[in-house]
């Protein structure tokens, strides 16, 4: 099987070189690119599966970079930024952008979200188009109803009992905040009374189990002061 | 031409324009007396131009007027007995050689002449004979007057003689004439030389009068030339002269209304006493009575047109000021700028002080003209009593129109006051530099001067310390992400010695703790910069306070310590940023974790009042905390001094700064070695 192939785009250096070491090493193929015409240059020329992308760049910065691949392209783009203000996210990821990993980041976390990034490109690209019924979608969470199984982009997540009654409530409202009390009372059966700490470490659990950085969740958020959800993506 | 003509001085060109026009009107004046005089018969008017004295008007009336006397001296016995008193003649006398007369009454032979030598009568005509030098010569013979010159007899009925009106006032001219019938047996001859001359014995006034207008013809055609010339120059000039109007009214804006006023009565008096005073116009033309009547009637004239005329342009260019620049006015300029000295405060009620002392005066001086009036029918006291009560009246005007101007002029400060409290620091404040409140308004001007430009100055100096902020972050971040990236890789290198994993584990660990330095201190930077995004919902602060334990609960667990939470079951809602309020509870909880006598107790609490929520969080401290409350909130401040433990030191900084940008007070009470944190925040 071909390595896939990942774009790797900074004007520092060094960072440039360790991340494709450690592309290398999972066993990808990596290509470097300094600044935004040359990334540009080299995805008209070759073909490339996945791209990481500074924002802070000279010529042109990863922003316009980002505009102008997805003016023709559809390859997953990483967006790498010292910014890590919401605002700063929420621009790249409206840019077009799949992903956005702030600076310093860890080696780890980055691998895994170019691992997901990557797997959904090549395998789930077009499960975007159908959606049966008895599948409940959101970003690349997937829950099936009928086998009571979630899968995170493609793979799937070993949950227990519990665990899986809490995801599929909220999962079949993406977006909608869950109280403590509520999701006790749906899940366990019984009438909720200082239950925030059973909860949360559920919840706790399950993003361990779906997030890339749990730290800092995509899909399992808790809306501190009010409750819990899952985000509609 | 005059090329200087260009820079000639405004006084020059209205110097010719007075003196053009003053001459012009005194060219028109003698015009219109001299045809009054000739009623209306212009032969009369034009013989005045005759260059034979003898031929004028001048000459005739005078030759009248000479044998007036004499008739006057035949009739002088009312009884008709003659006497001829030579006191009636002395004008006569006066002319010398001039003049021959002879009287004689028939009946008694009396005669009365002035030489020695004999008259007689032709038989044939009856007229007297005279010396071959008097060839112009009256003759009364009892009846009627008849002028004789060279020889030939004159028709005086004639219009276009010239003496027909003259000869009719005589007395003796008229058949029904009293006095006429009373002279009838008298004979009056009077002859004129030819060639007249001055009496070296008297005053001629013939003589005189012949050379006064032989010099006056001239001297008017010279004056008609010279106010042609200085009109024409005018005309040619008028701006300039336009130009010294303006410094005219200049001048005579300094005088006062009142006295204005009163120099136009004395300048209308005074014309109404030259032309009281009988000036009699029907004098022949350019005779020196003439001129000199002329002259004198002329000047009042002039000055009264000339004064007026003053006015007139004082009124124009000064419009206003003309009525308004008098003695009250000056009086309360002058009151105004003593006022000027006094506090302001001190300065209103002084002028309260000064309108009713004033309008006081002014009523007792009215009252007092008033009671003079009543009693003496004065209309002079009537008229200073309506004098006072006007200028009371006009005071009390004054003193309202200001008091009204003042209380605007405080409105407009107050609005002005607000509009500065709502932001506006552009709209500048004006008022009048007279105003009662124009100091408070400029001083209040400077104020917003002031402000904007602070205010100009801190939005700068916060967009430079936002940039700065951004930029340093950016720059410590990206050679901290290579250092983090090598680290990694190191750490992955397999059969490394056992002491060099080591030291790789501390470089993880160290350059861990200096990201999270970074992105604090990029918080903190932030927050304290007022540059943060607010994201806010209502939300329950006793269910915030659960959330972050439980979502600390392994640190908690490991810690030892127990908490303790006194949080109400029931929500207590508040409007607030949710992710902001957990960073101050996880910051707060994290301090405690750290600096907790081991095995003691953490106090939760959360109660509420009427408007606010009231959250403490109390722990007893593992050091001895030997400073104040405001020095634990210094930056990078920690409680252990060798800062050992984990941590950047701005926690409770960043847990600050947050609560205040969320409307919310941080405070931090020290007793002994109890730690105390409350935060407030309003309920919804």
């Amino acid at each position: 099987m071909e390595k896939q192939r990942v774009l790797v785009v900074d004007d520092d250096r060094e960072i440039v070189n360790a991340i494709a070491i450690n592309l290398q090493n999972e066993g990808y193929e990596a290509l470097k690119a300094f600044d935004g015409l040359q990334a540009l240059d080299i995805i008209s020329t070759q073909k490339v599966h996945l791209i990481i992308l500074d924002v802070m760049m000279p010529r042109l910065d990863g922003l316009s970079t980002t505009m102008k691949i997805r003016a023709e392209k559809n390859i997953p783009i990483i967006i790498l930024s010292a910014k890590s203000e919401d605002t700063d996210k929420i621009l790249g990821l409206s840019m077009g952008a799949d992903d956005y990993v702030t600076k310093p980041f860890n080696t780890m976390e980055l691998m895994a979200r170019v691992k997901s990034q990557l797997r959904r490109y090549m395998t789930l690209g077009d499960v975007n188009v159908q959606n049966p019924a008895n599948i409940l979608k959101t970003g690349g969470l997937c829950y099936d109803l009928e086998c009571h199984t979630l899968t995170v982009e493609g793979e799937p997540v070993r949950l227990t009992a519990t665990e899986t009654r809490i995801v599929e409530l909220l999962m079949r409202t993406p977006g909608r905040i869950y109280p403590a009390e509520e999701i006790y009372e749906r899940v366990w059966g019984e009438t909720a009374y200082g239950v925030e700490n059973t909860v949360m470490v559920h919840i706790r659990r399950i993003r361990e189990k779906i997030e890339i950085n749990p730290k800092e969740p995509k899909y399992l958020k808790v809306v501190w002061g009010i409750g819990y959800k899952i985000e509609k993506l | 031409m005059d090329t200087k003509s260009k820079n000639s001085k405004p006084i020059l060109v209205w110097l010719t324009f007075f003196v053009g026009l003053s001459l012009l009107i005194f060219i028109l004046f003698s015009g219109f007396a001299a045809l009054v005089h000739s009623g209306g018969n212009f032969e009369i008017l034009k013989s005045q131009f005759s260059k034979d004295y003898k031929d004028t008007a001048a000459f005739k009336e005078r030759t009248a007027n000479y044998f007036h006397q004499l008739t006057y001296a035949a009739a002088a016995d009312s009884e008709g007995n003659p006497n001829f008193p030579d006191a009636y003649l002395g004008n006569l006398s006066d002319e010398g050689d001039n003049l021959r007369y002879y009287l004689v009454h028939q009946p008694t032979g009396l005669t009365l002449k002035n030489t020695g030598e004999e008259f007689s009568f032709s038989p044939s005509s009856g007229l007297p004979v005279l010396p071959a030098a008097y060839s112009y010569f009256w003759y009364f013979d009892g009846k009627e007057i008849q002028v004789i010159d060279n020889g030939h007899p004159v028709d005086v009925r004639r219009t276009d003689s010239g003496y027909r009106d003259i000869t009719r006032q005589l007395m003796i001219n008229e058949p029904d004439n009293e006095s006429s019938a009373a002279l009838s047996n008298t004979r009056i001859v009077l002859a004129i030389k030819d060639t007249l001359e001055e009496n070296p014995y008297g005053h001629s006034d013939y003589y005189g009068e012949q050379k006064f207008l032989y010099i006056i013809r001239p001297i008017y055609g010279l004056l008609v030339l010279l106010t042609i010339a200085c009109l024409g120059l005018y005309l040619f000039k008028r701006k300039e002269k336009q130009r010294f109007d303006k410094t005219l009214a200049t001048w005579s804006g300094k005088l006062w209304i009142e006295v204005k006023v009163f120099l136009s009565f004395m300048v209308l008096i005074l014309l109404a006493w030259v032309l009281g005073e009988n000036y009699w116009l029907g004098l022949a033309p350019f005779t020196p009575e003439f001129v000199l009547n002329l002259l004198v009637v002329t000047i009042a004239l002039l000055m009264v047109g000339w004064w007026f005329y003053l006015m007139l342009v004082d009124l124009l260019v000064n419009r206003r000021s003309f009525f308004s620049h008098n003695l009250i006015n000056t009086g309360l300029n002058w009151y105004r700028k003593i006022e000027s000295r006094y506090p302001w405060q001190e300065a209103m009620l002084k002028r309260a002080y000064f309108l009713l002392a004033a309008v006081t005066g002014l009523a007792m001086f009215s009252v007092f003209f008033l009671l003079v009036s009543v009693g003496a029918g004065d209309f002079v006291s009537f008229m200073m009593a309506m004098i006072f009560a006007a200028a009371g009246v006009y005071l009390i005007i004054r003193y309202i129109k200001r008091y009204h101007q003042t209380v605007a002029s405080w409105g407009q400060i107050v609005d002005h006051i607000d509009l500065i409290k709502r932001g506006d620091f552009n709209t500048r404040l004006e008022l009048a530099e007279d105003d009662d409140m124009y100091s408070a308004a400029m001083n209040l001007n400077s104020i917003q001067e002031g402000m904007s430009i602070a205010v100009e100055e801190k939005t700068r100096s916060e967009r430079m310390k936002v940039e700065l902020i951004t930029n340093v972050s950016h720059d410590l971040k990206t050679p901290l992400t290579s250092i983090i990236s090598y680290v990694d890789l190191l750490a992955k290198e397999e059969g490394l010695p056992e002491h060099v994993n080591d030291y790789i584990h501390v470089l993880m660990q160290k350059s861990e703790r200096l990201k999270n330095l970074i992105q604090d201190l990029f918080d903190l930077s932030k927050a304290s910069s007022d540059n943060i995004a607010l994201d806010l919902e209502e939300l329950d602060l006793a269910r915030l306070i659960r959330q972050t334990m439980a979502d600390m609960e392994e640190q908690v667990t490991a810690s030892g310590l127990a908490f303790r939470l006194n949080i109400p079951d029931q929500p207590v809602l508040i409007e607030s940023d949710g992710n902001k309020l957990r960073r101050i509870w996880e910051n707060l909880i994290s301090n405690a974790l750290k600096y907790s006598l081991s095995g003691s107790r953490v106090y939760i609490d959360l109660s509420t009042t009427n408007s606010e929520a009231i959250t403490t969080i109390k722990n007893t401290a593992n050091y001895e905390m030997d400073f104040g409350p405001d020095d634990i909130l210094q930056r990078f401040v920690r409680g252990d001094e060798s800062r050992s433990t984990e941590g950047s030191g701005l926690g409770l900084s960043i847990a600050q700064s947050f609560t205040e940008i969320c409307r919310g007070q941080f405070s931090i009470t020290i007793d002994g070695d109890l730690f105390k944190v409350e935060l407030r925040f309003n309920l919804r």
